[in-house]
């Protein structure tokens, strides 16, 4: 997977060189070497389409382009919901809603539709709620209450530390 | 061991109430080390599954325990592990995620342990997408994608010739944080299970890291990733 493949339109030979050449090992991996590769170019849509429009047999070998619009402040909630239990924990009611609350608002401040604010929602809350466990004693440690996030883990706001504003570190966040 | 005996391995293994004992504790590190004891080592689950060898060993040596719900079914979906077993594990009876339904239903799905049976009507496998809200536009896209290799696949093994396969690249645009590289895993994984790539590996690079300074760097650069990516070069 390619990330940022737009940039190489600012390159000063619009991406040429590195666009002919990843034509040929696409060719090369397919003649030669048993086809056991393929790339994902990911970008921004219209410097992508620019540069492979510029490069027609390199385009032909792109079977589809895939648009991702981002998410709704409602699907952040239920990314976070996801992550959470991914991670075996449960919300309760409130913290729900008050996560809900939270990521809409992070959402219209930081970067719009960006899953990484419930990530960063999430590592706020975990971090949050072991501080709660750990002033407990193990005594008083219940099951359900370890995999219990509730309102109180849930910040006020997200920390604009857990936000990156651009995308400086492309990756797998979800 | 070859694939099929693998298969039949599996589906003993999995049959035998103590292993679905195990199952329902959700202990992967004992079924790990059951499967061991039948001649299935940890490098085989770790190609089928695309969990990584020292994660299956350290799970054997209860060093680690996995908790995500993706593990299981990764863990699951590359087994092909039947149904009952599945819902021990506290999966869906059948692959969630669009993946299809199970062995039972529709064997020819799965690349990763072929079955006897032709694929039938199953959707193609997206690698469990569905559990992600938002990306169901995607999921729809890709399905249409992976289709065409499922059925280029299918007629591979009813021993048709292809002598012209379907190109498997893909251009995803989308803001950071859209679901991109979690969905480049997905297909990934979707494109392991139907054979179409040995490995189901990502390996994620910025444009910046192929552009060389020349044709030349520009050339070692996109070769070098490209290894790297088939696992033909270690990146140590």
């Amino acid at each position: 997977m390619i990330n940022d493949a737009h940039d190489w339109d600012g390159l000063p030979d619009r991406g040429l060189q590195v666009l002919r050449r990843l034509n040929e090992t696409l060719s090369e991996y397919r003649d030669t070497l048993n086809d056991d590769l393929a790339v994902i170019l990911a970008g921004q849509a219209e410097p992508l389409g620019r540069l492979l429009h510029g490069i027609p047999p390199l385009a032909a070998r792109f079977r589809a382009v895939i648009d991702f619009p981002g998410f709704t402040p409602r699907q952040l909630s239920a990314i976070f919901v996801t992550l959470a239990d991914d991670a075996g924990l449960r919300l309760t009611t409130a913290a729900r809603a008050k996560a809900a609350a939270v990521l809409a608002q992070a959402e219209s401040d930081h970067v719009p539709g960006s899953a990484r604010l419930a990530v960063g929602l999430l590592n706020q809350a975990t971090a949050a709620q072991a501080r709660r466990l750990a002033a407990w004693s193990a005594r008083n440690q219940m099951p359900v209450a370890l995999a219990t996030i509730n309102e109180g883990d849930i910040p006020d706001r997200l920390s604009p530390d857990t936000v990156l504003p651009a995308d400086d570190w492309p990756g797998q966040y979800l | 061991l070859d694939i099929s005996e693998v298969r039949g391995i599996v589906e003993r293994v999995f049959a035998r109430q103590e292993v679905l004992d195990v199952c329902a504790r959700r202990d992967l590190g004992a079924i790990v080390a059951v499967l061991g004891t039948h001649g299935v080592t940890q490098g085989q689950i770790s190609e089928l599954t695309g969990i990584g060898q020292g994660r299956l060993s350290e799970w054997a040596r209860h060093k680690r325990t996995p908790t995500a719900s993706s593990t299981f079914e990764a863990f699951a979906d590359g087994l092909a592990i039947p149904p009952r077993a599945r819902q021990a594990l506290g999966l869906a009876p059948i692959p969630l995620g669009g993946a299809g339904p199970g062995p039972e239903q529709s064997p020819g799905g799965r690349a990763a342990l072929p079955a006897q049976a032709p694929s039938g009507t199953a959707r193609p496998p997206t690698g469990g997408l569905s559990r992600l809200p938002g990306l169901e536009g995607v999921r729809s896209e890709l399905e249409v994608v992976i289709g065409v290799l499922k059925a280029e696949q299918d007629r591979r093994k009813a021993g048709l010739a292809v002598r012209r396969p379907a190109w498997k690249n893909l251009v995803f645009t989308g803001p950071p944080g859209s679901g991109k590289s979690r969905t480049a895993i997905a297909v990934g994984q979707a494109y392991r299970k139907l054979g179409v790539l040995s490995s189901g590996r990502v390996l994620q690079v910025t444009a910046a890291d192929l552009a060389g300074a020349g044709p030349e760097e520009t050339g070692k650069l996109v070769g070098k990733a490209a290894r790297l990516a088939t696992g033909d070069l270690d990146d140590q």
